[in-house]
């Protein structure tokens, strides 16, 4: 009985190590997923602006051709899958995982060339079937802006060149702290707008230019809002993970020091039987 | 907020960095320096990087390094997308 008593101590014992540990990193992705979220809060303005600007744009140059409304006839898609580099975030990632595969799964018309994010999407499809164009493992969730611009700019060079007729983004949508959703979402080619004129805008230098400037920034900002949502999403589900851990540890703890207390009832109980045994025989 | 004012608004990436009622803006544009009035015409303007200099309703004027962005009027409603703002320090005059 003293034997598994001392079993249960060591046990209790661990596990409260455990639970200390998911409990700081509970915090620590709690205060994490403040600040991202407060980033991609921050971020939102410009990149709606930027989605006025361009409806403004695409609104008044009709008949403008420009490689990035080109309709071509899809052969190869680009996916861009948005993972985290670090684990131990619930289903974040096996979620926009599965996503990912029941859309390569379906497209079978179409070449796919995948373009990876994080090094949990990385570690998965390294060793599969679809070919890797490129990856970006070194952002370490946090979302630079001039990384960013750099990936995007990768990701049009591709695009231009042919290399892809399409670029799709797998990311993960923020709804609450408590709940994400993996999106896919088209960034190139883009959809002109087909509806009439709705403003005479002037355009300072040419309309040619300003689309040239102007598209590359666009899509870098889509980008940088949608990683800065992904991340935010990735610290919710790194906070809800480590909080189940953590409730999970102290109802163990709990079941632990209960048994604990029932053996020790036992062993006492049964040294006063010992006890009084003796004394009752002494006695005879 | 009189008639002669137009609403404008600075925004990067990081932040919302002007949004109020100005008299004037004058602003480095792709195809020259440009200043801007209420009632313009609805426009799209590359913007290189410059000095933006904006005056206020009291007509006081404030001065900032912008980096390269775009600038889009319409209907006295002016946004100013740039990747980089900052104000120039110690240029603040009546």
């Amino acid at each position: 009985m003293a034997e598994t008593l001392r079993e249960l101590k060591s046990r209790i014992r661990s596990a409260k190590k455990t639970q200390q540990i998911t409990k700081t990193m509970q915090m620590v992705a709690a205060s994490r997923l403040k600040k991202s979220e407060m980033v991609f809060r921050q971020a939102k303005p410009y990149n709606e602006r930027m989605e006025i600007i361009l409806s403004h744009l695409m609104e008044s140059s009709q008949g403008v051709s420009h490689p990035f409304f080109e309709k071509r006839d899809v052969k190869t898609i680009a996916l861009v899958i948005v993972t985290s580099d670090r684990g131990l975030c619930g289903g974040y990632n096996s979620n926009i995982i599965a996503r990912a595969e029941s859309f390569l799964k379906q497209t079978r018309s179409q070449d796919i060339q995948l373009i990876l994010i994080g090094k949990k999407g990385y570690d998965y499809f390294k060793n599969r079937e679809w070919p890797i164009l490129m990856k970006f493992l070194d952002l370490s969730g946090k979302a630079d802006y001039e990384k960013i611009s750099g990936i995007t700019q990768q990701l049009i060079e591709t695009y231009l060149s042919g290399v892809v007729d399409e670029v799709q983004v797998l990311y993960t949508n923020y709804i609450s702290a408590l709940s994400n959703k993996p999106v896919m979402k088209k960034f190139l080619n883009l959809q002109q707008d087909t509806e009439g004129l709705k403003s005479d805008f002037i355009f300072e230098p040419s309309v040619e230019e300003i689309i040239d400037a102007f598209l590359g920034r666009q899509i870098t900002s889509r980008m940088y809002s949608a990683l800065l949502e992904s991340f935010t999403a990735e610290n919710s589900s790194r906070m809800v993970a480590m909080k189940s851990a953590t409730d999970s540890a102290k109802e163990m703890i709990d079941r632990l020091s209960l048994k604990g207390n029932k053996a020790r009832q036992a062993a006492i109980t049964k040294e006063i039987l010992e006890i009084v045994t003796a004394g009752e025989a002494m006695k005879d | 907020m009189n008639d002669r004012t137009f609403h404008l608004t600075v925004v990067t990436p990081q932040q919302i960095f002007f949004d109020g009622q100005v008299r004037a803006l004058l602003a480095p544009g792709g195809a020259g320096s440009f200043g801007l009035l209420v009632n313009h015409a609805p426009m799209i303007s590359t913007l290189l990087p410059g000095r933006l200099v904006l005056t206020s309703a009291e007509g006081e004027k404030q001065f900032l390094t912008i980096g390269p962005g775009f600038l889009d009027v319409l209907n006295n409603e002016v946004t100013l997308v740039t990747e980089s703002v900052t104000e120039e320090e110690g240029k603040k005059s009546h």
